[in-house]
């Protein structure tokens, strides 16, 4: 595995033709991420089995959340996926300490509605048009 | 006998809401994640609306299909600037919070209806009356599920004339360039507010024929599941023509009825349809992305 491999994911991410275009190989690539990102997912579906056990349903509902920390955090950043999980996980505590937990699904996604129409490169993202984005 | 008849309504509630959600995934391209909560809207709607003024089908169902069509500029307004995985997860955030609402918009010690407890939270409303049309009232469930038929089939020549009209060219053509669209002068986005209006609309009667047959609604018919089951059907049904969401609905719905036949255990029957229906979504992704029967391939 050469050290270059974030730079060719993130241009992979950018634009998967040109970088077919300049020799790398497209599947094995998309393949190394999944596999990554399973990897990592699997560290923390362990933490969260030995903190309150597992069931079939638990899975969506804590990538869904993993989803919403990347978004407000910034995607393609590093310390923005870090910072947003952070303030998800602590806004989701101050719902249920103050409010009720019955509001803690409508405030987390609310706060991504909130993010997605005013700031939606998230905290730390590089601003880009999601027009050309999508 | 009835267990058909229940299967013929069953039937006609999911094909009103795969042919209104073709009308967005396959025509206009927006993968929304919000259907199922217009259609629980639907349900609310014509469950309060039959319990305590004690209306009609169609009064109530129109009621309820305004309701949920003005709740989707929530999906719509949002989809003029979001696009792909932005939009899905917009439409996401909508879906949540109209189950947060049904479930949290109740208090114990007020009657079921009133401003304080209208949907009755995690208990749902139960009791519904039967439809009843112009003072009388549908009892028998051969009549009722020959209503419920007539209702699909006049949504469905709606959505058909539509589709096939000059305004139905416009919503392909925006879900293929949405800049080439307005560059040729057409307001696509008023054009996306009355697709998502329509077929939330179209939805939201679905979901009232759907309380009027079971008689209870409870905040799980807006779940997530829910949506991605109506969003299976169009995907495996096929997208962006007539025929695809008939199949889809079809195939989606014979499938845990056709389990229960075969020799399982109910435990792994539940669990199988699961299997199934995930395996079936996975192998159509890879060999036929357009779906059984349909003419678009969504990117």
């Amino acid at each position: 595995m050469r050290p270059n491999l974030g730079l060719r994911l993130r241009a992979l991410a950018d634009n998967p033709v040109q970088f077919a275009l300049f020799g790398y190989n497209l599947d094995r690539h998309r393949l190394l991420a999944f596999g990554l990102a399973g990897v990592f997912a699997t560290a923390s579906s362990l933490v969260t089995a030995y903190d309150i056990g597992f069931d079939p349903h638990t899975g969506l509902n804590e990538v869904l959340l993993a989803v919403v920390a990347a978004i407000i955090g910034g995607r393609g950043s590093f310390m923005g996926a870090f910072v947003g999980a952070l303030l998800l996980g602590t806004l989701r505590a101050q719902v249920v300490w103050y409010w009720s937990a019955r509001w803690e699904e409508a405030a987390t996604f609310a706060l991504l509605a909130l993010f997605l129409l005013i700031r939606p490169q998230g905290l730390l993202g590089q601003k880009y048009r999601l027009e050309a984005a999508a | 006998m009835n267990y058909l008849l229940h299967l013929l309504v069953y039937f006609d509630i999911f094909l009103i809401v795969a042919l209104s959600l073709n009308l967005l995934v396959g025509y206009c391209g927006m993968l929304t994640l919000a259907q199922a909560g217009c259609y629980a809207v639907g349900a609310y709607a014509y469950a309060l609306l039959s319990l305590q003024p004690g209306w009609g089908f169609i009064p109530a169902a129109l009621t309820g299909a305004v309701i949920a069509a003005v709740l989707s500029m929530a999906v719509s307004l949002p989809a003029w600037r979001l696009r792909g995985d932005f939009f899905v997860l917009a439409s996401l955030a909508v879906q949540t919070l109209i189950l947060s609402g049904l479930y949290n918009w109740s208090s114990a010690n007020a009657p079921l209806g009133s401003w304080r407890n209208l949907t009755n939270g995690s208990f749902g409303i139960s009791g519904i009356l039967r439809a009843s049309i112009l003072g009388c009232q549908i009892s028998g469930s051969a009549t009722f599920a020959l209503f419920a038929t007539l209702v699909a089939v006049v949504c469905a020549f709606v959505l058909w004339r539509l589709q096939t009209s000059p305004w139905g060219r416009l919503l392909i053509a925006m879900r293929d360039d949405d800049l080439a669209a307005r560059g040729l002068g057409k307001n696509t986005r008023l054009a996306k507010v009355q697709a998502v209006a329509l077929s939330c609309g179209l939805s939201a009667v679905a979901g009232s024929l759907y309380a009027a047959h079971v008689r209870y609604v409870d905040p799980s018919s807006a779940s997530l599941d829910e949506s991605i089951l109506m969003l299976s059907m169009v995907i495996v049904g096929g997208l962006g023509n007539f025929r695809g969401p008939v199949v889809g609905a079809a195939i989606l719905l014979l499938l845990p009825e056709v389990l229960r036949f075969l020799p399982f255990p109910d435990a792994q029957a539940a669990n199988l349809r699961l299997l199934i229906s995930g395996a079936l979504l996975v192998l159509m992704m890879h060999f036929r992305p357009q779906g059984i029967a349909g003419s678009h391939r969504m990117q």
